[in-house]
């Protein structure tokens, strides 16, 4: 009497569906022939018989979800029997069963079993060499050189097809590490987390560059940019739109008493950004000394965590490259961030509809749009644009 | 350095510690003219005189309880039981008197006694002088029991076995007495409870007390030419023992063979082998604990047999052999 | 007779010490307040007493199993002997000895022992020591009727005559080894004559003749001193009480132990020091009270002391 069980069909399933059963009591099967369909993880698969002879005795129905290694059916000879007995202990059968899997035990070393479980090696798939077949030190090691070689291998092969596919020659690989790690995660991090919202708008720099040389030519040297002018214009915008210093943490939107201006610095390794703390407190000059300090000690690397820290509103320059605009990412977690390109002489339309030529600067402001909206953005660049071409109100 | 022997270096220790403590006297058999029995006390009658180096009757439980008496109100006896055997006939007074008296009188009494006693076969005396008894005195809380394996730690602790405020069994072997090795000429402490790590290896650790650890240190030779490196830790001190050195090594090998020569059966090695289960190093274990020791028989007399009785080199070589799997 | 009569008051003092320590923790145990068993020398009292006061201060005594008597009669704080009886922090032994080992070694009581004869050997080494040490003490060796018939006692009574150790032996013969009686025991009369076999006096004494025992102590004291070697001294006496709490007393007739009970060592002495008007009833009356007070305080003590802390439990292994 040959019995037929729920059979493993998959590594994870533990349990199949009977489906139908292709043959009926009674009936003769042959090795190989399709004896009952199964699901498994919604996948209906076919059952072959093991054996040859006559279906005696269907323990499991259609529908019944029986464990796997179960005894669901009896095949045996035209005249034999199924006693009562078996089908009673059917239950019963299969505990002891389960108990003498469990029973036997994978003879291993102590120290095989702590390095199998460091390395995570599954011991019951190594064949021991030591006293009696117990697993040692050396087997376990063996094995997991072989897997390393392996990994290689593949590796290898993998890297074998991708340069008959591709084929771009590398030139150098450079891991992704210090600091270029850092911007990496964190401008990925803003920009798919932050909705952003760019706006653009020009400004005539005429008076601010009149402004600019008047202040220098007071203090005897060329120390004030328009960088300056600008930060000061910032900070002095942000008083009036506090919405855009701060920041959104945890559903709440937090508002910022400070406005600390942050100025993206590029240096040697990539990119930092130094911070101008109460930049709307401070008077032109005062920002213009913090500002070539901080640079400095940027260049220098010599900036402290406390440099770097804080900041509530950060402004992006790249006009010193000639770049005339550009879309920026928020540095996260504030809510904007101020783009400046290039002061360029452009044509423009005077007050008189004459064409003149005059020094335009186009800004670019990026938004947090969870935590407001473009026309409030429109508002801040308007009042910023108001202040550099009207710079008096700066002092 | 100067090399003297196993002997020399206890008759040495005996002679520096009495000329610095005039309380240490020497008590036992015929140690005075005829020197010992194993002449470990030659000469020293000559420089201490009757007093010091006396001579008693075949007494051995007087000469313990002598000794006890002596040290509990301010001597620092050294007795010597002729033969290991004899101690049986002392095992009252050591194991109910002098090991219990400090504990059982709530710590007050002090027993700074040391017993010395020649173990150990070889010399075709059999049965009845030939006994290996450590085992025992580990199992009595209050004993110390030390058991050198060279002339070095046969100087230093001894020396520290003197200068113990607790009853020590000191354990020495007759084959080693004419070993030699090298020994300083000053004083020097080894402390009990210290183990030694004779020789550096990686395969396997073989932990051997007393003889058995030169009966190793020949083995690991032989080993070393098929490419088995040997580690040999002698406990020195079986009581108070380093767990920690026997423990390290058997992390840094992971295969221990436990050599003695006192019978297997309730041996010191069943202990050892015990504790390396019972701690972290069970872990590193990557083949069982395998012990060596004395056959369940009284030590007979023919050579041969007197031989087979115990583990000899070769003995070790097989073990060893069959624990690395070559 | 060389005693003063503070030192006689004293001795009469001791033994009623000794006799009503001994009825009160008999009393104690019945209440099931001890935890081990106890070895009760009432009737002994004036072997302990006789003995110790024929000794100096610095002097040394071994014990024996059956010791309260000897340890009391040395001088022992009955407050820390009770302290110890009841297993206590504040005992002599810190509570891991009890009444089998009580030891004051300060006092230079080395110690009762729980082994029988197993004092003997310890003796001959202490009385080693003083020859050694050259301190002109000595050391006296109490022990039983049962282990006069030791190899211990052998090897330690040569020994200590071959090197003319100071050391008394002294065979408190009680008539009886637990059940084994000294008659059935040994085949000679007296164990004291086995002193001649080692070549120094034996001596028989009346063992509750408290002056007795002292006189002869003393004889053999002087003898040690002067360094003429050992002595072995037999006091006849008998305990009232069974071997220790187990005894059903099958192996003596209750008239013997009536016949006994009429010598008592204490009641003897009491009256010579009545009958020499040293003392009068009413002051033996106060000596008595003064004693049991003594005892009444010692139990307080014991009761309100600490137990040991188990975390303490290594503490006193090894030095």
């Amino acid at each position: 009497m040959h019995k037929v069980i729920m059979p493993k069909l998959g590594m994870t399933m533990e349990s199949g569906l009977i489906v139908n059963w292709l043959k009926e009591e009674g009936d003769y099967v042959k090795k190989g022939e399709p004896l009952l369909d199964v699901m498994t993880d919604k996948v209906t698969i076919e059952v072959e018989s093991f054996n040859t002879g006559y279906l005696k005795k269907i323990l499991a129905r259609e529908g019944e979800e029986i464990p796997v290694t179960e005894v669901i059916a009896y095949i045996g000879g035209k005249d034999e029997e199924v006693s009562e007995e078996i089908i009673k202990g059917r239950i019963k059968e299969k505990k002891e069963e389960k108990v003498e899997v469990k029973a036997k035990k994978i003879l291993a070393s102590p120290l095989a079993k702590k390095l199998a479980k460091e390395m995570s090696i599954d011991l019951s798939k190594i064949s021991g060499t030591g006293p009696g077949g117990r697993i040692i030190k050396a087997d376990v090691l063996k094995v997991a050189k072989e897997a390393k070689l392996k990994k290689k291998e593949k590796i290898e092969i993998e890297k074998e097809i991708e340069e008959k596919v591709v084929a771009p020659e590398i030139l150098e690989k450079i891991p992704l590490a210090g600091l270029r790690k850092t911007i990496a995660e964190r401008m990925s991090k803003s920009k798919s987390e932050i909705p952003h919202i760019t706006l653009f708008i020009d400004v005539d720099m005429s008076s601010s560059e009149i402004f600019k040389e008047k202040i220098n030519q007071e203090i005897g040297e060329k120390k004030i940019s328009y960088t300056d002018l600008i930060i000061k214009a910032t900070a002095l915008s942000l008083k009036k739109y506090q919405i855009l210093n701060s920041t959104l943490e945890n559903k709440r939107i937090i508002i910022f008493k400070d406005i600390n201006i942050g100025l993206a610095v590029s240096i040697k390794d990539g990119l930092i950004v130094p911070v101008i703390r109460n930049a709307n407190k401070l008077s032109i000059e005062e920002i213009a000394n913090k500002r070539v300090k901080l640079v400095k000690c940027a260049r220098d690397n010599k900036l402290e965590l406390r440099d770097v820290t804080g900041s509530t509103f950060t402004i992006t320059n790249l006009g010193m490259y000639e770049i005339d605009y550009f879309s920026p990412i928020i540095n996260p977690p504030e809510a904007g961030i101020l783009a400046v390109g290039s002061i360029v002489k452009k044509p423009a339309i005077d007050r008189e509809d004459e064409i003149t030529v005059k020094p335009m600067l186009k800004l670019g402001l990026a938004l947090d749009h969870r935590i407001l909206d473009g026309a409030v953005g429109a508002k801040f660049l308007q009042y910023l644009r108001n202040i550099l071409q009207e710079p008096n109100k700066l002092v | 350095m100067r090399k003297i022997t196993y002997a020399e270096a206890i008759r040495e220790a005996l002679r520096q510690e009495m000329r610095r403590d005039e309380n240490i006297f020497l008590i036992g058999e015929d140690l005075g003219i005829y020197g010992g029995a194993f002449g470990v006390t030659r000469g020293l009658i000559n420089e201490f005189g009757e007093e010091r180096v006396r001579d008693t009757p075949i007494s051995e439980l007087a000469i313990v309880g002598a000794s006890l008496g002596a040290a509990i109100t301010g001597m620092r006896p050294v007795a010597e039981i002729m033969f290991m055997d004899f101690i049986t006939l002392a095992m009252e007074q050591i194991v109910n008197q002098a090991a219990k008296m400090k504990y059982m009188f709530g710590g007050k009494a002090k027993v700074p006694m040391v017993i010395r006693t020649p173990a150990g076969s070889g010399t075709g005396a059999a049965a009845q002088h030939s006994q290996s008894l450590e085992a025992w005195f580990t199992h009595v809380p209050g004993l110390k029991v030390v058991m050198p394996s060279t002339p070095y730690d046969a100087k230093g602790l001894l020396i520290s076995s003197i200068r113990d405020d607790n009853p020590v069994i000191f354990i020495e072997h007759k084959l080693l007495y004419k070993t030699t090795g090298e020994v300083p000429e000053e004083e020097y402490e080894i402390p009990l409870g210290v183990a030694d790590i004779k020789r550096k290896g990686e395969d396997l650790t073989i932990i051997a007390t007393s003889i058995m650890v030169q009966r190793a240190i020949s083995a690991s030779k032989e080993l070393e030419k098929e490419g088995i490196s040997v580690e040999i830790v002698d406990p020195r001190t079986l009581k108070p023992y380093d767990k920690k050195t026997i423990i390290e090594s058997i992390k840094r090998t992971g295969k221990v063979i436990i050599v003695h020569e006192a019978c297997k059966t309730g041996g010191f090695g069943a202990e050892i082998a015990a504790i390396i289960s019972e701690s972290e190093s069970f872990d590193y274990l990557d083949a069982p604990i395998r012990r060596l020791g004395g056959l369940d028989i009284p030590i007979p007399y023919n050579r041969n047999l007197e031989k087979n009785a115990v583990p000899q080199i070769e003995d070790i070589i097989k073990a060893a052999k069959e624990l690395i799997g070559k | 007779m060389e005693l003063s009569r503070e030192k006689l008051i004293d001795m009469l003092g001791k033994m009623y010490k000794i006799r009503f320590f001994e009825e009160k923790v008999d009393y104690l145990f019945s209440l099931g307040l001890v935890h081990g068993t106890m070895h009760l020398s009432i009737g002994q009292e004036a072997v302990a007493v006789g003995a110790v006061s024929a000794l100096k201060s610095d002097d040394y005594i071994l014990s024996t199993h059956r010791g309260h008597g000897h340890c009391i009669a040395k001088g022992a704080d009955i407050n820390l002997m009770m302290a110890e009886f009841l297993g206590k922090e504040t005992g002599y032994c810190r509570g891991r000895g009890g009444s089998m080992h009580i030891a004051d070694i300060k006092s230079g009581n080395l110690g009762a022992t729980g082994v029988v004869g197993g004092g003997i050997p310890i003796s001959t080494g202490v009385g080693l020591s003083i020859k050694m040490r050259k301190t002109g003490q000595v050391v006296l060796c109490f022990f039983g009727d049962g282990a006069a018939n030791l190899g211990a006692f052998h090897e330690s009574l040569n020994l200590a005559a071959i090197w003319k150790l100071p050391v008394i032996f002294l065979c408190e013969n009680n008539m009886y080894g637990m059940s084994m009686s000294v008659k059935k025991a040994v085949a000679i009369k007296d164990i004291a004559k086995r002193a001649d076999s080692y070549g120094f006096p034996g001596e028989v004494v009346d063992g509750n003749d408290i002056l007795a025992v002292y006189e002869f102590v003393l004889k053999a004291v002087k003898r040690a001193r002067k360094g003429e070697g050992p002595s072995l001294i037999e006091c006849k006496t008998y305990r009232w009480k069974g071997h220790s709490k187990s005894d059903q007393n099958l192996y003596r007739s209750k008239e013997e132990i009536g016949s006994w009970k009429k010598k008592c060592p204490i009641r003897r002495f009491k009256e010579k020091l009545i009958s020499k008007d040293i003392l009068t009833e009413e002051k033996v009356k106060v000596i008595e009270e003064d004693a049991k007070n003594i005892i009444e305080k010692a139990v307080d003590f014991a009761n309100n002391s600490p137990e040991p802390s188990v975390e303490e439990i290594f503490e006193g292994v090894y030095s």
